[in-house]
């Protein structure tokens, strides 16, 4: 068998060498024009630059208004030098506890069967001013609960110690009860499961917030519809089986605690993910974060263009008013290019 | 997948107020201020001349309606009533007071994705009110860009015109910088300060405050003072504050706010007529506010 390289020697072949790299150059530039393309019809990137993207613009810019008061939605947009496979690995294995301009303490992965065990490792939280005041915060229960958005029941189990620490081993074993039944109470009833809390003076029920954030952003809910379906998003527990962690992260002047749920599944030649975050004893209400990905090339090299859009409800948000809640959004842009900066530092990248 | 949003959500807006907001957004919202402050007796005088001294009362009214009209623009009406009160001695060249009423009518436009807009005009009244006149109608502007560097600093760059006041332009820059999850450097006028979210409700502050505005002052104004080039002359007031204070959150809607300090320096200049009286003497005062969002 003659070599493959034998076709490319001599004159006689150069018009195949030039009809291959006309067909590289080809395949490159469509699926470049098919995954922006896809990007600018469903994103707010109407003008959504390739080029600026695969050099590591990363665009960010306010969803759709959301009818919900707390509710804000963020988009974002950018390229990992990383075939998808590995784009999506990347993001499912980061961690933000690793990156401290983030301001994530501790994030810790939980067991398909959560127990208190899973949530020991709060003793060893940093000791700096916002974790005080989530100490003290705690140890003032009963105090004014709705802060720690707990229910009533749960501040119930509160049983003060006379223990000293920078976490004592009583405030540890309240938040890992609280956790541990909320983490189950997630996995065996989905959103519908999960107790509602109070909240400034309210009882907000996390399920119904999740669900009604998803829908009102009606080009997510089209995107990701089966992704939807897969997870607790849609209905039950979703066929996919979830990736469970607790955080620990400086809050407003306060850490705080949440958990969340990560899932992921390829769909066609891309990958999209969601990240659920379905309690969080501080500002924040709940959380979605869903991810597109779709293969691109650059340069002859498989790449990976990424949307995101951040779904947030927050009791704060509901607060703002006027230019306040537009140059909120303006802010926490800011923050979610920060964010996705660290994400693609950690990136396996071919750059 | 670890992404992180709680603390990026909680930082940014969490800051900033706190509570659950029940039922849907509206595009409407309504925001007030109402404040009163006391400042105790100080010397006036023009060069060595003295005027004696006298007392000032500031007190403000402010309503303010938006209504988000778009995904990016906000359109801003209100109205706003302003009060100095001063006790002066018959022949000083102050007046008994300086008012404006005026209303607030403008937009903030969000230009790009970190780039916010506003322009704001506020047509009405601005002077003694002896008696209300059509040449007391003045109409000052501003316009300001407020420029989102990152979650914990903004830029802010602008001007206001008033055609009446000397200079007719004022330039302005500032900036607002969270060095640490509880202490803010507000770098901004009118009221630059220092902030320390002591908690979610409580916030002390440390700072100064500057007031200023031309007015026009009633046609016998210089006459009854012997100073008659100053009759129907534009006056323009400045006065400069230095303040250590207390805001208190009290619900979510509603704010008190508590401060005291000096006013080193007060200036009523009629420039036109090339006239300015100045009081130095530091007088101590007290400020207490309230602000409302709905």
């Amino acid at each position: 068998m003659r070599p493959v390289c034998d076709y490319f020697k001599g004159a006689e072949h150069r018009g195949l060498i030039r009809t291959l790299f006309a067909l590289l150059l080809f395949s490159a530039g469509s699926a470049y024009g098919d995954a922006v393309s896809d990007l600018r019809g469903v994103s707010v990137f109407k003008d959504a630059d390739l080029n600026r993207l695969a050099n590591g613009e990363i665009l960010a810019q306010r969803g759709p208004q959301l009818g919900l008061s707390r509710g804000i939605a963020i988009e974002s947009a950018f390229v990992i030098h990383a075939p998808v496979p590995q784009a999506a690995a990347g993001l499912e294995q980061f961690n933000p506890a690793r990156h401290s301009e983030l301001r994530t303490y501790l994030q810790v992965d939980i067991g398909s069967s959560p127990s208190p065990n899973d949530f020991q490792k709060l003793s060893s939280a940093p000791n700096n001013s916002s974790v005080k005041a989530f100490v003290s915060a705690t140890e003032s229960l009963p105090g004014d609960s709705s802060k720690l958005q707990l229910s009533k029941q749960e501040v119930r189990l509160y049983q003060p110690s006379a223990d000293k620490a920078n976490v004592p081993p009583s405030v540890v074993a309240f938040w890992s009860q609280v956790l541990t039944q909320r983490a189950k109470e997630f996995l065996s009833s989905g959103l519908s499961g999960l107790a509602p809390y109070e909240t400034g003076g309210s009882s907000l029920k996390p399920g119904e917030e999740l669900s009604r954030l998803v829908r009102e952003d009606g080009k997510v809910h089209s995107q990701f519809s089966g992704l939807i379906e897969s997870t607790p998003l849609g209905a039950g527990h979703g066929s996919l089986s979830p990736s469970l962690y607790w955080t620990l992260f400086e809050g407003d002047n306060e850490a705080a605690v949440a958990l969340g749920a990560s899932y992921g599944k390829n769909v066609g030649d891309g990958w999209q993910g969601v990240d659920v975050q379905y309690y969080a004893s501080g500002d924040l209400n709940v959380g979605a974060v869903f991810y597109q990905m779709w293969p691109i090339a650059i340069n002859g090299s498989q790449a990976t263009l990424v949307w995101r859009t951040d779904l947030i409800s927050s009791s704060s948000i509901g607060d703002l008013r006027g230019v306040e809640r537009m140059g909120s959004g303006s802010a926490l842009l800011r923050e979610i290019q920060k964010n996705v900066r660290a994400l693609l530092k950690d990136m396996p990248t071919r750059r | 997948m670890r992404l992180q949003f709680l603390g990026i959500v909680t930082l940014v807006i969490g800051s900033l107020t706190n509570g659950l907001a029940a039922g849907d957004l509206s595009s409407w919202s309504l925001e007030a201020t109402a404040d009163g402050s006391y400042v105790a007796p100080s010397e006036i005088k023009k060069g060595h001349e003295s005027f004696g001294s006298f007392n000032e009362w500031d007190s403000t009214l402010n309503v303010v309606a938006s209504n988000q009209i778009s995904q990016n623009t906000l359109l801003r009406f209100g109205m706003n009533w302003q009060r100095f009160s001063f006790t002066p001695d018959p022949q000083a060249p102050v007046p008994g007071s300086l008012q404006s009423l005026n209303l607030e009518v403008g937009a903030d436009y969000q230009l790009t994705p970190t780039l916010l807009l506003r322009v704001e005009a506020q047509p009405g009244f601005y002077s003694d009110f002896r008696e209300l006149r059509q040449k007391d109608i003045n109409i000052p502007f501003v316009v300001g860009a407020t420029y989102f560097v990152s979650k914990d600093f903004l830029c802010v760059l602008g001007f206001s015109v008033d055609l009446n006041r000397r200079p007719r332009v004022y330039p302005a820059a500032g900036a607002r910088w969270r060095i640490s999850p509880k202490v803010v450097i507000n770098a901004i006028l009118p009221d630059p300060q220092i902030e320390y979210e002591l908690n979610r409700d409580v916030m002390l502050h440390v700072g100064a405050s500057l007031k200023n505005g031309s007015y026009r002052v009633n046609d016998d104004f210089g006459t009854n003072r012997g100073i008659p080039k100053l009759n129907n002359s534009i006056l323009d007031y400045t006065e400069i504050r230095a303040a250590a204070g207390v805001s208190w959150k009290v619900s979510r809607a509603v704010s008190v706010d508590l401060e005291s300090g000096c006013v080193p320096y007060r200036k009523f200049d009629f420039s036109r007529a090339d006239y300015k009286v100045t009081a130095f003497d530091v007088a101590p005062f007290a400020e207490l506010s309230f602000s409302a969002k709905f």
